[in-house]
This record gives C-alpha cells, sequence and structure tokens, in this order.
C-alpha cells in the first residue's frame, strides 16, 4: 500500500488525469483512484480535497455546483486547457522518472 | 456520521479559519457523508462505516502539511486570524515560554530539597523538627503550586490562542491527544495516585506503630519520584 508521501508530486496528476476523461466530484474521484489503483493506493481525503483547492487556485480545474444530493448541490470539478497542458507535463515528466528509477532499481 | 462530524471539526479547529480553509471542511464532510452513506448501502453497519470513513481522512500533520501550514504561524490562534494575532499577547506567551522550563526545574528543585531542609533544620545547630517538617512540607507544596501554577497558565494561553501553539517542534495531532506543550500526564498520574497512598500509610505507620520517624521519609520520596518522573517525560518531549 503506498503512502501518501511517496504519491506526493503526482496526486495532483491523478486527479486532472481523472478530470480530463469526464468531470466529476470529490467522492467519485476517490473511489475511481482506489479502483484503478486496484486497491495499492487509497488517497486521503485530507490530500485530495487540498489538491482540489490548489488545483483550482492555480486555475488547472475550475469548480461548479452540480445535481443536488443530500439537499444540498455537489461541487463538481472540470479540467481547464491550463490543466490539461500541466497534465500532458507530468506524464512527460513520469516517463523520465521512471528510466532514471529502474537504472538504480535492482530485480529481487 | 456524528462520529465523523466530530473528528473534521476537531481535524479543522486548530488551523486559521480562512474561507478556503472553512470552504474545504464543507466539501470534505460532504463527501464524507455520501462515503458513510454508500458504506451503509454496502450493508455495513454505523461503526464500521464511521471507522473507515474516518480511517481515510488523514491526521492533522498531514492536513497541515498539505495546506502549507507548519510554520510557526500555523500555531497562530484560531479565535484570532493571522491577521488578528494580538501581538503583546503572544510576546507574553513567549516570555511565559522560555521561563516555563525554569519554572518547571525550580519545582523539581523544592520537592529533592524538601527532606534536605528537614535534616537541616532537625539534626543541625537549630535542633527544631518541628521547623523542619514545616519547611519540608512547604518546600514540596511550594513545588506543588508551581506546577499547578504553570499548568493553569498553559490553559489559559491554550485557550487564547486555540489548540496547539505551545509546542515549537511537531505540529499537534488534533483529533490525538497532545496538544503542545510538555504534557506530564505520567507525572500526573503518579503524584496524584502515590501521595494520597503515601499519606494514608504515613497515618497508619504512625497511629499503629508510632512510626512518623521516619514514616514521613515516604513523602519526600514521592516528591523526588515525582520529580525524576516528570524531568523524564521534559526531557522525552524535548528530543
Amino acid at each position: 500500500m503506498l503512502g501518501s508521501d511517496v504519491m506526493r508530486g503526482y496526486n495532483d496528476m491523478l486527479i486532472l488525469s481523472l478530470l480530463a476523461e469526464r468531470d466529476s466530484y470529490g467522492y467519485e474521484i476517490s473511489k475511481e483512484i482506489e479502483k484503478r489503483a486496484a486497491g495499492a493506493y487509497c488517497i486521503k481525503e485530507t490530500t485530495l480535497y487540498s489538491a482540489f483547492g490548489r488545483l483550482e487556485k492555480q486555475g488547472l480545474v475550475a469548480a461548479y455546483q452540480g445535481s443536488e444530493t443530500q439537499g444540498r448541490p455537489r461541487t463538481y470539478y472540470t479540467i481547464t486547457d491550463a490543466g490539461r497542458q500541466f497534465f500532458g507535463e507530468k506524464c512527460a515528466e513520469w516517463q523520465v522518472l521512471k528510466r532514471v528509477v529502474d537504472a538504480f532499481a535492482k530485480e529481487e | 456520521m456524528e462520529t465523523v462530524r466530530n473528528y473534521v471539526e476537531a481535524l479543522f479547529s486548530a488551523l486559521p479559519q480562512t474561507e478556503d480553509i472553512v470552504q474545504m471542511k464543507r466539501d470534505m464532510l460532504f463527501n464524507l457523508e455520501e462515503k458513510f452513506n454508500a458504506l451503509l448501502q454496502e450493508g455495513k453497519n454505523e461503526h464500521e462505516a464511521a471507522g473507515i470513513v474516518v480511517a481515510s481522512i488523514g491526521s492533522a500533520e498531514e492536513l497541515r502539511s498539505e495546506l502549507g501550514l507548519d510554520d510557526v504561524v500555523a500555531e497562530a490562534p484560531v479565535h484570532m486570524s493571522r491577521e488578528q494575532i494580538d501581538p503583546a499577547i503572544l510576546e507574553e506567551y513567549r516570555q511565559y515560554n522560555d521561563k516555563k522550563h525554569l519554572t518547571v526545574a525550580l519545582a523539581v528543585a523544592l520537592f529533592i530539597a524538601s527532606p534536605i531542609l528537614y535534616q537541616l533544620c532537625a539534626e543541625s545547630f537549630l535542633r527544631s523538627e518541628l521547623l523542619g517538617q514545616v519547611l519540608m512540607f512547604g518546600a514540596v507544596a511550594a513545588g506543588v503550586v508551581l506546577c499547578i501554577l504553570s499548568g493553569r497558565r498553559d490553559s489559559y494561553y491554550k485557550e487564547v490562542f486555540g489548540l496547539g501553539g505551545e509546542n515549537e517542534s511537531a505540529p499537534s495531532s488534533v483529533a490525538g491527544e497532545s496538544n503542545g506543550g510538555i504534557r506530564y500526564r505520567w507525572t500526573g498520574l503518579f503524584a496524584g495516585v502515590s501521595f494520597p497512598i503515601a499519606a494514608m500509610i504515613y497515618l497508619c505507620l504512625g497511629f499503629f506503630a508510632d512510626l512518623w520517624h521516619p514514616g514521613w521519609i515516604i513523602f519526600p520520596i514521592c516528591g523526588v519520584l515525582t520529580g525524576v518522573i516528570g524531568t523524564i517525560e521534559y526531557f522525552r518531549q524535548t528530543q
């Protein structure tokens, strides 16, 4: 199970990846991350929601009020153009990171 | 769900209540409720669901570092936002905090000195056992008073500043236990238990066996042990 410090620097990218496919909201995103990571990573709520705040402030996502549930409209997030660009950069960075670390990792 | 709500409220209560943070708390609570209900739908009972949800939230430290609030300013008062800190109170608090260690050391010194005072008075030229006993218990009492006063000032500042704001090392875990400062948990526990027991033993020894002397020695022993435990706790928490 990956800890949050290992994933630091890529949490934003995970969220942007999902938003690039379609708009979504908090709980749905955390569920989807856990599902796609096949249980190897469960993003903490604190991480997730502070990420939303950060991404919105940086203009990488935009928030809007969606359908009502539990008596209140849900906050949905959509990715912006700047967000898509940042996501692309992170994907490229990951390829480089993968290569670098692989050069040092030993197979058990 | 109440359990979850309380946990989240506690988690956020130590943070500056800016609009962003309050909004984040609202969003979080909203989604956590959805998660909670989904778990109930799956057949979990309330306790299990609450447990799972709370476990997924993360700790106060993680929240702080995610929000970039790791520095001293993060310990800023809850009731006062960053802009509103009364510099006078903050300065007063810093001075008090520096001297707090001296106060603790003085209290411990008094505990240790108490039997010495007795010896000095009773067995030396003054030849007064009464004075020795008075000074001894007086020293212990003075040490206890210092500890109580220090504890009260801590509580006062804690109230004014909200939780935290005392320990400059790791930020405190709000939902957890510690509230900053040096927590003399074991010291308080030991003193609270040992002194009443010591009093009982002393009275028994005195009335049933006429062993007032050397029965009295049980008090300084408790005092010294309390002081030792207190010093251990102090050093363990400041490393």
